[in-house]
């Protein structure tokens, strides 16, 4: 909430419009979808996601901390099912530090994804770490694009691409 | 109806078993894990360092000097091709450059190309005098024969030479093994070239050329 206060001192201004405490749970919920777990984290698209998300994010916010009258204010937590860690980091081996190493992302052939470049097809992402990956369940590898580091490969295995 | 106080724990018990299946699906892929482990190929530097590198990825070359960015350039000729000089004099200034930054005389930025004590303390005590060409006179005594006479017949500054092209082969194939053995090769010839057995040495000398 500090945090909160500095960074947007017009949201806890008294003059401002934004009296309900349902204006502020709604702006609040935004902020933290967008810096959700420091940028290392992102929400499923799964179905069970989507519907935590659609009780978490019903569009009917209270006016005050006891009103339970249109939606529960307990389900406003349910985001947090929806959640899926997806940041990825590079780490050399000799220094122990964070590095940018490029890297190329196999998905599914089933997956349809936008390519960015035209030299890369359409089943292929070149990213850059660090990242967010695309969603676990649509990737098959991700491999180093890089000539500065050897050459490397790693599988996602099924198991863990469920969220 | 129930009151808040049970959704509330009824929410929490339900996304506390979420987070342990989770979990326990999960496997090696928890949030802490999503880490890459990668290794720098020897002779070229991170993206971080590279001001010439792809727009985001590289370095801020506001706070870099000039040379020293001339400098980091010329140690991955390979990665970004910059057609200025000559191959021979670009070689030659490719080791200068290396000599300069291993042994540490050039730059405090620890740029860890190598991280082998053997390389490190080789172009220390053999190579940067050469690099600043100030002590080759007195260096060149290691190697034996004085200033203008050694093993291989050539100048002192040829041997400071001789070594920073050993000390890049070593640095840029990954091969710190391979130092002793040129090191052995050249003791071999100075040892042939004192007790006058001038076919061995010149074997000897084209061998290490």
């Amino acid at each position: 909430m500090v945090w909160h206060t500095v960074s947007f001192p017009l949201l806890s201004s008294q003059s401002c419009i934004i009296q309900y405490k349902g204006t502020h749970m709604a702006l609040q919920m935004s902020i933290g979808f967008l810096f959700m777990g420091g940028g290392r984290a992102s929400l499923s698209r799964s179905k069970e996601s989507i519907a935590a998300l659609l009780a978490a994010c019903f569009p009917r916010f209270p006016k005050s901390i006891d009103d339970n009258q249109y939606h529960l204010q307990p389900l406003r937590h349910l985001w947090v099912m929806a959640v899926s860690w997806r940041g990825l980091k590079a780490v050399d081996a000799d220094t122990g530090k964070d590095v940018v190493v490029p890297l190329l992302v196999e998905l599914d052939a089933c997956v349809d994804y936008t390519a960015e470049t035209a030299h890369v097809p359409a089943t292929k992402r070149r990213i850059v770490t660090p990242c967010l990956l695309p969603p676990l369940k649509d990737i098959s590898c991700v491999c180093i694009n890089s000539e500065r580091y050897y050459p490397n490969k790693w599988a996602i295995p099924r198991s863990a691409a469920v969220y | 109806m129930p009151r808040c106080t049970d959704f509330k724990s009824i929410i929490s018990i339900a996304i506390f078993k979420c987070n342990a299946r989770r979990r326990s699906e999960c496997g090696i892929l928890l949030p802490a894990r999503l880490c890459l482990i990668v290794k720098r190929r020897p002779g070229y530097s991170s993206f971080s360092r590279d001001p010439y590198a792809p727009p985001g990825m590289g370095c801020e070359t506001g706070h870099r000097e000039k040379e020293y960015l001339r400098i980091r350039h010329v140690l991955a000729p390979w990665a970004h091709a910059q057609p200025t000089n000559s191959i021979r004099g670009r070689v030659r200034e490719l080791e200068n450059e290396l000599i300069a930054i291993v042994a540490g005389t050039r730059i405090n930025d620890n740029l860890e190309y190598t991280a082998d004590p053997l390389l490190v303390t080789f172009s220390r005590h053999f190579c940067d005098a050469v690099a600043s060409n100030r002590h080759s006179a007195s260096r060149s005594q290691i190697w034996g024969g004085g200033k203008n006479a050694t093993p291989l017949g050539i100048a002192s500054s040829s041997i400071g030479r001789w070594c920073m092209r050993v000390l890049y082969t070593c640095v840029a194939t990954d091969q710190p093994t391979a130092l002793p053995l040129y090191i052995q090769l050249h003791y071999s010839a100075l040892v042939f070239s004192l007790t006058r057995q001038p076919r061995q040495w010149l074997s000897l000398c084209a061998v290490i050329k």
